[in-house]
């Protein structure tokens, strides 16, 4: 436990250090919506665009949360701790998932704004989908991330790989977030409980194949 | 991977680090080829040898950060992959395992924490290690000899008692390289092992009692250290260059 | 060899049995006859599949050259085979029901899943050494996530409703049902042939590597 608020301290203190990567995050998520807004999408159908945005700014800040793990080879390091690696797991996932709420409720605003989504009066759930939903995709994005930090052109990779793997992570929280904004909002309760099924798994096996992909 | 030999609640089994047939390959390139050898506890071993000999893969393999494809690794007589013995083991490699956008003091203290050591034994080691000055800078706007010394600290911070050093003398003034040594001398004397990976033949020379040469993945030649000159070492690196 | 000569031998009789023996089918015509080719590629695909993950866990595991090599050349061809059942999707698709595609919720795990061993062989082909154990990790993970993304496809048909899915008539007539196993089976000794050219392709290429290396 130690462990875990050790790292996700870290990552933090590091992150708020060159506070660069929040406002690339957000600019890209923002981005995205503005030219969707421009687009034509509007109301309920901006839920897939959060979404994007959420997934593409969450490859971003994962492929640099294991970069700063290997210029000097820090995951090495971490590696020969004498702590159980699931902590580790859990402390970036824990600060991973920090940043890309973050991102979520900015990008939540610029969907009000730029496309307006109607959130106004449901905002209590979609904050709980914004976070359920944004848990399973760092949970399975850390994973990646940490498989993918010894190999070359992981900044390629990343994205390449999450946006498939996380999608039915994304497609059940963008529908989630689509009915509930949707008029009459309707139960969003399989929704989540894929969500459910998607964080737990990944967390899981986050915490069991972290060593394993920290091994040479 | 062998089981533990003993299975003693309370004392380790000190047996320093053993490795026996280790075989490592990397896809297609092998680094290590058949090294069985150990770094006994009240010991300095070096490990010598060209680039690219399998110096720093010997120096992982023992800190359980590698998994050999053949052979057995032991520390204190158990695998040193699982949890457990880790916290005896302290390792410097070339890279310094330090995070840039951080202090010293806040990596030290990082590092502290995964260790378990208490707050002051960090402060502790920044004022033995001569960090104070620099405590609160940035570990990536150090000179690569100050970062080395922040290095070298969060090595021995936990007090280890099996040492794992590759190259640690690089970069390093010469008071500190007295330290340095004076650090590993007193090291064997309370027991530990030490298993030093290095090029600097004269340093080598004085501190170790041991030497291990590695040519090309194999272990050349072991053999007291004061009775190896430098033209052995010469010979037996180009003899492989031939090959 | 064993493989290949049989499948070159079943392959074509199946595919000649698809087009000209088969029963006519009442109601779709004669373009039903893809699902001759449709059905026995998804099999063969999702076979290979999962053959990729458990050498992929054996990898990781024991670490043995061979067992990446397996997953590796498994993924590859089973990666041509699914993207033979995205191709004839449409073909199927849009002479029967006028449509290009329809996010049937089998369609569009297959889709997805061509994404993930999409990037799959491209982290294999770009990673350099450390792409081994990356990934077998990744192929496990992949494998893990069929049943949610099936799942997570389901959940969006019934948010749009969409024409009746690729699915045969219940009530197969014997004949039918005898050819579509024929092919399955054809189709799997294809399978087994490719997976045995190219291991071996694999092993022969590592052996000369490493007799390069001690030389």
């Amino acid at each position: 436990m130690r462990t875990l608020l050790a790292v996700m301290r870290k990552d933090l203190t590091i992150e708020g250090r060159s506070r660069d990567l929040i406002p690339a995050m957000t600019l890209l998520a923002l981005l995205l919506l503005a030219l969707s807004g421009s687009a034509g999408i509007r109301g309920a159908s901006g839920a897939i665009v959060i979404w994007i945005a959420v997934v593409v700014s969450a490859a971003i800040g994962l492929t640099r949360s294991f970069g700063q793990e290997t210029d000097q080879e820090q995951i090495y390091g971490l590696r020969m701790a004498p702590v159980d690696p699931g902590w580790i797991f859990l402390g970036k996932s824990a600060a991973n998932f920090l940043l890309v709420v973050a991102v979520e409720l900015i990008s939540l605003g610029a969907a009000v704004v730029f496309l307006d989504f109607p959130a106004g009066g449901q905002i209590a759930p979609l904050a709980g989908v914004l976070f359920l939903g944004g848990a399973a995709v760092v949970s399975l994005g850390t994973l990646l991330g940490a498989v993918l930090a010894i190999t070359r052109l992981r900044e390629a990779l990343l994205p390449l790989l999450l946006l498939p793997l996380s999608a039915p992570a994304v497609m059940a929280a963008s529908g989630a977030t689509a009915k509930l904004v949707g008029t009459p909002p309707e139960p969003v309760t399989s929704e989540v409980a894929l969500l459910c099924a998607f964080l737990t798994l990944f967390t899981a096996l986050g915490m069991v194949l972290f060593e394993y992909a920290v091994e040479d | 991977m062998a089981p533990p030999v003993h299975d003693r609640p309370a004392v380790a089994e000190h047996s320093g680090v053993v490795l026996r047939g280790v075989w490592k390959t990397y896809g297609a390139t092998v680094a290590l080829r058949d090294v069985t050898m150990e770094a006994a506890p009240g010991r300095i071993v070096a490990l010598l040898g060209p680039n690219g000999a399998g110096k720093s893969t010997v120096l992982r393999v023992a800190a359980g950060a590698s998994r050999p494809t053949r052979g057995t690794v032991l520390v204190d007589g158990v695998d040193p992959r699982p949890n457990g013995i880790r916290r005896a083991i302290g390792f410097a490699g070339h890279h310094t395992f330090l995070y840039g956008p951080l202090t010293a003091e806040e990596n030290l203290r990082f590092y502290g924490d995964l260790y378990g050591v208490p707050s002051a034994s960090v402060t502790a080691a920044l004022q033995r290690f001569g960090l104070e000055a620099v405590r609160r800078r940035r570990v990536q706007e150090l000179s690569r000899g100050l970062a080395q010394r922040v290095n070298l600290a969060r090595a021995l911070l936990h007090g280890p008692r099996i040492l794992l050093l590759d190259e640690p003398f690089t970069g390093l003034d010469t008071a500190f390289a007295d330290q340095l040594a004076a650090e590993l001398i007193r090291l064997r004397q309370a027991g530990g092992a030490v298993l030093v990976a290095t090029h600097e033949w004269d340093a080598a020379r004085e501190l170790a009692d041991d030497a291990a040469v590695l040519v090309r993945g194999r272990l050349v030649l072991r053999a007291p250290a004061h009775s190896l000159a430098r033209s052995d070492l010469s010979a037996l690196y180009a003899g492989a260059a031939g090959r | 060899m064993l493989w290949i000569v049989l499948s070159a031998i079943a392959l074509p009789a199946g595919i000649v049995l698809a087009l000209f023996i088969a029963p006519v089918e009442a109601f779709q015509g004669d373009p039903y006859r893809i699902l001759y080719i449709h059905v026995p590629s998804v099999v063969a695909a999702y076979v290979a599949f999962t053959v990729t993950c458990v050498a992929s866990v054996l990898y990781l595991w024991r670490r043995a050259p061979q067992y990446d090599r397996l997953a590796a050349s498994s993924a590859e061809v089973g990666q041509v085979f699914l993207t033979l059942v995205l191709l004839t999707g449409p073909i199927w698709g849009r002479p029967v029901w006028g449509a290009w595609w329809t996010w049937d919720a089998r369609l569009t795990t297959a889709l997805i899943l061509w994404f993930i061993f999409a990037g799959y062989l491209m982290l294999r082909a770009w990673a350099g050494p450390a792409g081994a154990a990356a990934s077998a990790a990744v192929a496990v993970i992949g494998f893990l996530d069929i049943p949610l993304i099936h799942w997570s496809a389901v959940l969006l048909r019934t948010l749009h409703p969409r024409p009746a899915v690729f699915r045969p008539d219940p009530a197969m007539p014997g004949s039918m049902l005898a050819i579509l196993i024929f092919n399955m089976a054809a189709f799997l000794l294809t399978y087994l042939a490719l997976l045995t050219v190219r291991v071996r392709q694999e092993a022969e290429r590592a052996r000369l590597r490493a007799a390069q290396e001690t030389g």
